[in-house]
């Protein structure tokens, strides 16, 4: 039994690592890299704590943007997140995102959650951020920029 | 040559344009108005409202994510109220006040008139004072200016006050419920959650 996880494991990790996707993305101004590039996952954080992560899901069904977006609109509208600004497109290289902005209580204070996706065939890259609204103001500019950044391999 | 129908709405247009400068002759009142709104997000309003002001005819003085003040033709006071009441779903509170300045326009002006002429007859006496008096006429004469520009430099502020009126507008947070966990049809779409992905933390 031993002998054969010792035979399959690494072919198995070797078949999940083909499987996943490879993320590139340019790191916001001002933010420090918690993982590498070249990772299935992005995570960044500001001096005062704003996260930032971007990974990608499986696109299943295989959708378009219009229709990934909308679903994603609709279920968070559903569960009561506050709409702070409406779907905006950015362009990621060749690829068009959808970015959306929310407002949701966090403790005492108010925080601003982006949702962002890129539809990259059969994958789609799912970009979130969140922080307090006053210091998510102040790097939304370079969040944005980031967006554009996004690459999936 | 104009056909009847051009006449017509030249007709139109100079009337309006005259009842519109009659309005801003006659007005002599202040507006002032303090409203506080709840809102999604301030900063973004704050945007809003000074881009409104600025359309109007207006200007902003502050601008920041808890307040923002605005000076706006005083005719637009309707238009805000209603443009206040798109950008919130609560207005906490609005009230409105106006002062008449009419009585301090006729004050400063009548001063300024009473000094001017004050001054032409101390001019008058130059020539025939001798050193003297001439210094002392010199003296009253500068001491006439100063307060003549002074008179006249509040007459200015209160014209601008008659033409603009002044709105502080207070902007907090909407108080938010908290979002509830409902399920989707399609996983990855049950991942994206704010407060897993705060949890989560790095």
């Amino acid at each position: 039994m031993k002998k054969a996880a010792r035979f399959f494991l690494p072919a198995i990790a070797l078949l999940v690592f083909a499987g996943c996707a490879v993320i590139r993305v340019s790191k916001p101004e001002s933010f420090a890299e918690l993982k590498g590039k070249g990772s299935s996952f992005y995570e960044a954080v500001s001096p005062e704590g704003i996260l930032y992560r971007v990974r990608t899901v499986k696109n299943y069904p295989e959708q378009d943007l219009d229709f990934w977006s909308k679903a994603l609109k609709n279920q968070l509208v559903k569960e009561g997140y506050a709409l702070i600004r409406d779907e905006e497109r950015f362009e990621a290289g060749n690829r068009k995102g959808a970015l959306y902005e929310w407002g949701v209580p966090y403790g005492n204070e108010n925080y601003i959650y982006l949702t962002a996706i890129i539809i990259f065939d059969n994958k789609i890259a799912v970009a979130e951020a969140a922080g307090e609204h006053t210091l998510y103001r102040k790097y939304r500019d370079s969040l944005l920029a980031s967006l554009t950044s996004i690459t999936v391999k | 040559m104009m056909n009847k129908a051009g006449r017509k709405l030249f007709l139109g247009l100079m009337i309006i344009l005259v009842s519109a400068l009659t309005l801003e002759a006659e007005n002599f009142l202040h507006n002032h108005i303090s409203a506080s709104l709840l809102v999604a997000d301030p900063d973004q309003t704050a945007e809003l409202i000074a881009r409104w002001a600025e359309d109007s005819g207006g200007y902003y003085l502050l601008k920041s994510s808890d307040q923002v003040v605005i000076r706006f033709p005083f005719t637009e006071i309707g238009d805000l109220r209603s443009f206040l009441e798109s950008l919130s779903d609560e207005i906490v509170e609005i009230y409105s006040e106006a002062v008449d300045l009419r009585e301090n326009i006729l004050g400063i002006q009548s001063g300024i008139r009473s000094r001017e002429e004050i001054l032409s007859k101390n001019l008058s006496f130059i020539d025939q004072a001798d050193v003297s008096g001439t210094l002392a006429i010199e003296k009253e004469v500068m001491l006439l200016l100063e307060e003549i520009e002074n008179l006249k430099g509040r007459l200015r502020k209160l014209e601008v006050d008659r033409r603009f009126a002044r709105a502080e507008i207070f902007l907090s947070f909407q108080k938010q419920s908290l979002p509830e966990d409902l399920s989707s049809s399609f996983d990855w779409i049950n991942t994206v959650d704010f407060y897993l992905f705060m949890q989560e933390g790095f």
